[in-house]
């Protein structure tokens, strides 16, 4: 089959290179339908019970999604600083998509006062004087509704709330809430934070990396490609393959309507580095057949049925690795391992078109470094599989020691993310998120829904309790809630007497007095409760993004929601920490599912590729080693289990077992000559050996672009890769021979050659 | 006093100008917007009793339904009764020129209460006080006639409100579309500080009550937040004579 295709390409070189490039120009137009997506809760499962209420909170309260301004004034309490607050706060409101917005010069307060009650801004008029101003000072320090919510305790810093609808464009929110922040005319330091902040971030971040990095990598790779072949044309031509590949892969998510997410940023950096791999075997190949004397269209079609195969098989193992991340729940994981899977086949495809029909076009080149007797690496890899071959038992070992070494690293792995660590220190964003998480408790928002009559004491009571254990939990800033503003409201009906802080007694007192909030037209009570006063919210800010301490107040928070509820209310955590939360856990879990999927998926593709339960156990050792190894650097260099390490495994299992394919499918190619196990052996790793050191340091090298990546996790995937695909390969020319020697040495002598060999 | 003899000076030259109007027939370019405007607020009665049912209806479909009851009288006098539901019955709120006081029946208290915005939302429905208030909108906005249509079988103007004072002004702009020969309200369109549309009043049932074309039935639909207001005006009786001392704190607390 594979010579009839070969045959084809060659008889019609012209017509499939037209047909490619109208084919590449189909898929170019698809670019320009390729969207963005970077919403994090649009990416969690439907039927998490978390999102769906947040959700719900999402419309019930007019936006369930804040950003923070944070203004380091030095002193809020100036006449100078409190306009700033002011106009900074005015021109927010203005900007469209957002709810409300919360700072010290709006927030509104309830006093009692004498014979009456005032529902009034806390500052009407800025103050000018100095007396007046310190007497403000003094009245919202003393009042913790204020400090650490919209004032830092030490009166120097200033939080401003920004609410955003549930339907708006938050990307676009951002960014103009960005461009209000960072306008000249504001004197003081401002920055803008919090968790949609960070995720939007985090993608630009990733979307600039990868303008930077993408051209970095095909650069790389013309170095691997020009140190390998020496010519023009072993450099264009695998180049041509990958840049054919990414276009159509990406025309094709643009046709189909599948977003880019913050994942499938790297798509085209892998696209690139393993689509380059066939042509490399392929070309390599091709210049060992020409230096053995056959012309063009003999080399070429033994070329491609000897490597043919392999590439074929490495291409579906490769797929298969990244097909496997087709079972997580989370649809940015899904697409991301579905789409590059096809990227890999649509390589292989253009490789045997595209590719090949250049081939036949062009006039094989004379010097044909591959396969030249002299070089430096061929002459190596000699030596390697005499050591190898001679003295099988002693590799085994030497591999043997160094995994156990590296695996007993295994059990030191920590579940433990911080998404914090995802931002590079000492950047701007890192250090908003540090100010706020020091002033004020953090950045991010959790929410306690409650479903049930709010204007029943019992509900409120029980809402109170909760309050008051959340106040306890350390990575949580004081919370607020209709309960805060039910107890403001009573102590204001009774001339301001402190005693009186306390939660109405009655339905009918609570219902008055939400009345009486609402006739202010309070904004301050849609964020707390739903205006059929069915649904309440009570929020808290989270200091840390830290899994195990997210974890541990996730349960302690339940635990006191069973504690004070009964079943007639229905209460349910959620908000954006929680959603990460999820996700992280859904990823990490669904990555280890994946990695059990993949490594089936290759041990059965070995077992049918060498028709041997034996050899394809053999071969899928490699990847095996290789996996323990993966993990064992993770626990001795302290890299936790998260969503961008977890996701490494899979990768390597797919593009790390193609070394082992090339290898058995030489070794074989060679016993069918009539070669000993011995001879077979050693012809493979110092021929095939040279092009798996190629593919394997064009792979290694063009992940290891990632390292000048600016997000943390995303330079750790650059170099863990480019190391697991060294010893992937290293184990590939190292432990699978000395163990296919063991095997082999006395069972298989010399058998019948193929019909290629006869043909000789 | 005053108010009233201001009222009807304004009421008589409203008639005068309402039959030269009707003289000149289908004339409609001699009339200008502020006139219009200002005609609709002469077809207002100086005073009202009604029962008022509320109902506001989420986005999500969920209601708050609240009936009361309202005396109303001139620009400067609103008192307010809650029927139900049940558990704020008795509560009551008065209104005498800017000051406003607020009975509590579970705490048996009379409270002033200040703080109330004419941009904020009315008892947390879709209405604002502007909206549902006395105030004079010929004070407020300068109408510009827009043309004349026909909106549920009534030929109305088309009026365009742009703010006098762009800085208080809670709308950027309003279309209204006020009947040509009742002059009342028939469509209202809110236009919020972006320009964009907000909200939209629809009067579905009108009345005719001593003369006055009574709303009946209104419903406010903000088209930004999806959620809409109904309101529906029962038993109301026009010009009744109330009393000055109706609107004080101790009538507040008479159950």
């Amino acid at each position: 089959m594979l010579e009839r295709l070969t045959l084809w390409v060659g008889k019609y070189p012209k017509t499939i290179i037209v047909a490619i490039v109208l084919l590449t120009s189909f898929f170019y137009f698809g670019l320009n339908k390729l969207e963005v997506s970077s919403d994090v809760e649009s990416m969690i499962p439907e039927n998490d019970p978390a999102k769906a209420v947040y959700d719900q909170v999402d419309e019930t309260f007019g936006g369930a999604k804040f950003a923070m301004v944070v203004m380091d004034l030095g002193e809020v309490f100036s006449a100078g600083s409190l306009r700033e607050i002011d106009q900074l706060t005015l021109e927010l409101e203005k900007v469209k998509g957002v709810n409300s917005v919360r700072s010290i010069t709006n927030v509104e307060e309830i006093r009692g006062v004498e014979g009456g009650i005032e529902v009034v801004e806390l500052i009407g008029q800025i103050p000018e004087s100095e007396a007046e101003l310190r007497e403000l000072q003094k009245r919202v320090l003393s009042n913790d509704d204020y400090v650490g919510q919209i004032v830092s305790e030490n009166g120097r810093i200033a939080l401003i709330m920004v609410q955003i609808l549930p339907n708006a464009d938050v990307v676009e929110v951002i960014s103009n809430l960005k461009e209000e922040v960072n306008k000249p005319g504001l004197e003081h330091k401002t920055y803008l934070t919090g968790e949609a902040v960070l995720d939007i971030e985090m993608d630009t971040m990733l979307s600039k990396d990868m303008a930077k990095l993408l051209p970095l990598a095909m650069l790389v790779m013309t170095g691997i490609l020009y140190f390998s072949f020496r010519n023009f044309r072993g450099v264009v031509l695998p180049l041509l393959i990958v840049v054919v590949t990414v276009i159509w892969t990406m025309g094709l998510m643009g046709y189909l309507g599948v977003p880019l997410t913050p994942i499938s940023n790297i798509m085209p950096i892998i696209l690139i580095s393993i689509g380059i791999a066939d042509g490399i075997h392929i070309l390599a190949r091709y210049r060992e057949e020409i230096s053995l004397g056959w012309d063009k269209r003999k080399a070429l079609t033994r070329t491609i049925v000897f490597v043919g195969m392999a590439c074929f098989l490495t291409s579906i193992t490769t797929m298969g690795g990244f097909g496997s991340l087709g079972v997580s729940s989370l649809s940015l994981i899904r697409s991301f391992g579905l789409f590059t899977a096809v990227g890999v086949g649509i390589a292989l495809i253009i490789t045997v078109t595209l590719f090949l029909a250049f081939l036949f076009l062009l006039r094989p080149h004379k010097r044909a470094f591959i396969g030249n007797e002299k070089t430096f690496l061929q002459g190596t890899l000699r030596k390697w599989a005499d050591f190898v071959v001679d003295r099988a038992k002693t590799v085994l070992i030497i591999a043997g020691v160094l995994i156990l070494a590296v695996g007993l690293g295994i059990p030191l792995i920590s579940a433990e993310s911080d998404f914090i660590n995802f931002l590079p220190p000492g950047g701007p964003v890192r250090s908003a998120y540090n100010v706020v998480k020091d002033n004020f408790g953090g950045a991010d928002i959790i929410q306690i829904a409650i479903k049930g009559n709010i204007q029943d004491p019992e509900v409120l009571r029980a809402m109170e309790h909760l309050q008051n254990d959340i106040t306890e939990i350390e990575i949580l800033s004081k919370p607020a809630s209709i309960v805060n503003l039910l107890r403001n409201t009573n102590q204001a009906l009774h001339e301001g007497n402190p005693e009186y802080k306390i939660l109405p007694e009655t339905e009918e007192e609570a219902a008055q007095y939400l009345l009486l909030l609402s006739l202010g037209g309070s904004g301050q009570l849609d964020n707390m409760l739903s205006f059929n006063y069915q649904h309440a919210l009570i929020q808290s800010r989270v200091s840390t993004y830290k899994i195990s301490e997210r974890e541990k107040m996730i349960a302690e928070i339940e635990g006191a929601i069973d504690k004070y509820f009964d079943d007639t209310t229905e209460v349910v955590l959620t908000g954006t920490p929680i959603l990460a939360y999820r996700m992280d856990n859904l990823i990490v879990k669904g990555q280890l599912q994946s990695l059990v999927l993949a490594i089936l998926i290759v041990l059965m593709l070995m077992v049918i590729i060498s028709r041997s339960l034996v050899y394809g156990a053999l071969c899928a050792v490699p990847i095996i080693l290789t996996v323990i190894l993966n993990f064992g650097i993770m626990g001795w260099f302290r890299i936790p289990l998260d969503v961008a390490s977890a996701v490494i495994a899979s990768i390597v299992i797919g593009i790390g077992v193609d070394y082992a394919i090339h290898f058995f499918n030489r070794y074989k190619e060679e016993l069918a000559l009539g070669k000993s196990v011995e001879q077979a052996l050693k012809i493979t790793i110092s021929n095939t050996g040279q092009a798996i050191f190629y593919n394997a340091a064009a792979v290694g090298l063009g992940f290891l672009v990632l390292v000048f990546a600016s997000m943390p996790p995303m330079a750790r995937m650059g170099w863990m890769i480019a190391l697991t695909m060294l010893f992937s390969s290293m184990a590939s020319m190292t432990v699978l021979p000395a163990l296919l020697f063991l095997r082999d040495r006395y069972k298989i002598k010399t058998q019948g050659g193929n019909q290629y060999a006869k043909s000789n | 006093m005053l108010n009233q003899i201001k009222h009807m000076g304004i009421m008589g030259v409203g008639m005068v100008m309402g039959l030269l109007l009707f003289a000149a027939s289908a004339n409609a370019q001699e009339v200008t917007g502020n006139e219009i405007l200002e005609k609709e607020e002469v077809n207002r009665p100086y005073s009202t009793i009604m029962i008022s049912e509320m109902t506001i209806i989420h986005k999500a479909g969920a209601k708050r339904v609240r009936k009361m009851k309202i005396w109303m009288k001139g620009d400067d006098y609103i008192l307010v009764r809650f029927l139900s539901p049940s558990n704020v019955k008795g509560t009551g709120f008065l209104s005498v020129k800017d000051d406003d006081w607020l009975y509590l029946p579970a705490l048996r208290k009379v409270r002033r209460i200040a703080g109330r915005e004419k941009g904020k939302s009315f008892m947390g429905s879709d209405f604002s006080y502007e909206d549902v208030g006395t105030d004079s909108l010929a004070d407020k906005y300068n109408a510009r006639l827009l043309g004349i249509e026909k909106y549920a079988e009534r030929d109305c103007y088309i009026l365009e409100l742009l703010p006098k004072d762009t800085k208080g002004a809670i709308y950027s702009k309003q279309k209204r579309w006020v009947d040509k020969t009742r002059f009342n309200q028939m469509k209202t369109e809110y236009y919020d500080e972006h320009g964009d549309l907000l909200k939209v009043a629809y009067v579905s049932e009108v009345k005719e009550i001593k003369e006055f074309w009574m709303t009946k039935k209104i419903e406010m639909q903000n088209v930004q937040k999806g959620s809409k207001t109904i309101i529906v005006e029962e038993e109301v009786e026009v010009n009744p004579e109330i009393a000055d001392k109706m609107f004080n704190t101790r009538q507040l607390e008479r159950k």
